[in-house]
């Protein structure tokens, strides 16, 4: 990978402006979440930490620091793979798309909007209302899971390795979603919570996380792998420039955030809330 | 072989090794084993991210 001083002039703007703007966004709303939860009412909750009172910072400091160690690492290989400007998209575009992803859900429902959904109780750092860690989650699952699946089946049709990739991921956090969510279960206080808290009731269920999680999972993962194929192929190419990849990249983020509530919120009120509503499949966890 | 390769293959083992050990803690702290039951479902994930770290990663470098 080039030192930064040896980029060419468009990817050092780049790189200063998006990461300075993503470093912004998560210093301001971090302070807000953690200093003034009032402002976008925070709920209050036992939050689950499993380390002693004196020791809870560096619980929240290891949890954020050991995957952001692991996305630079991945990061790092991206970069090598494709080069700085793709590595780049997929790093950022992750945090920006599941982050308002899962704000449009979190903040529609706490401030009314729809039904309530639900809430992530622990972080250190936030990006608006998401934790950081579950951004940079995101990024591993779905960069390995489509890395995985393009080597698997040495496809270069962009759409299959998009599609694959979401099943795997969805397969991972078929497991992972029923172990975070129950986590206060190993908390030092016995009322904890989980690391995040699903709300909506009322509706299909499995493991006792509501189907719409591992849909959306799906839907988010093939959507944005599918759309960072297409920009990569257009730029190795070189059918586009890289302000046009980048225009074209970032531009299509809100139509993928369309997308996703367009077609999740269609699932939910034509077919699960008439056929499937409080159905509950092998329940796991607490009541 | 380049390290660089095993990276992406590398790091999504490690976050599943990380939430295994969560797992595990959990099953310790509530006894209900259907968590450690759950992982049936990502391991045939595993198997193949593995599979293709040694057969398809390898042959191509």
């Amino acid at each position: 990978m080039k030192a930064f001083s040896d980029l060419e002039q468009f990817d050092r703007r780049f790189l200063l402006i998006i990461f300075g703007a993503l470093g912004a966004v998560i210093t301001i709303t971090t302070i807000i979440h953690h200093l003034f939860p009032f402002l976008i009412q925070v709920p209050t909750v036992v939050i689950p930490f499993i380390l002693p009172a004196q020791l809870r910072l560096m619980e929240l400091l290891i949890w954020d620091l050991s995957t952001v160690f692991l996305s630079v690492l991945l990061y790092y290989h991206v970069a090598k793979k494709h080069g700085i400007l793709l590595a780049t998209f997929f790093l950022t575009g992750s945090i920006i798309f599941t982050g308002f992803e899962g704000l449009m859900w979190i903040l529609g429902g706490r401030f009314g909007l729809t039904n309530p959904t639900y809430f992530f109780s622990r972080g250190g750092l936030w990006f608006f209302e998401i934790p950081l860690y579950a951004c940079l989650g995101w990024f591993i699952i779905a960069y390995s899971s489509v890395y995985a699946a393009e080597h698997l089946f040495k496809t270069d049709r962009i759409f299959w390795s998009a599609f694959l990739g979401g099943i795997f991921a969805v397969m991972i956090d078929l497991w992972m979603d029923p172990i975070y969510v129950n986590l206060g279960a190993m908390a030092l206080d016995a009322n904890a919570v989980g690391l995040w808290v699903w709300e909506m009731q009322h509706t299909l269920e499995i493991f006792s996380i509501p189907f719409m999680n591992f849909l959306g999972w799906f839907l988010v993962v093939f959507l944005f792998a599918y759309l960072w194929e297409k920009i990569r192929e257009a730029y190795q190419m070189k059918h586009w420039s890289k302000r046009k990849c980048t225009l074209i990249f970032y531009g299509c983020i809100p139509l993928l955030l369309l997308t996703c509530l367009v077609v999740l919120g269609f699932v939910e009120i034509y077919i699960i809330q008439p056929f499937f509503h409080d159905l509950n499949i092998l329940p796991v966890g607490g009541p | 072989m380049a390290f660089k390769e095993y990276i992406s293959i590398i790091t999504l083992i490690v976050f599943v090794l990380a939430t295994l050990l969560n797992c595990i803690f959990l099953v310790q702290a509530t006894g209900d084993i259907i968590y450690l039951v759950l992982f049936v479902i990502p391991f045939p994930i595993i198997i193949i991210v593995i599979y293709v770290g040694i057969f398809k990663i390898r042959k191509k470098s």
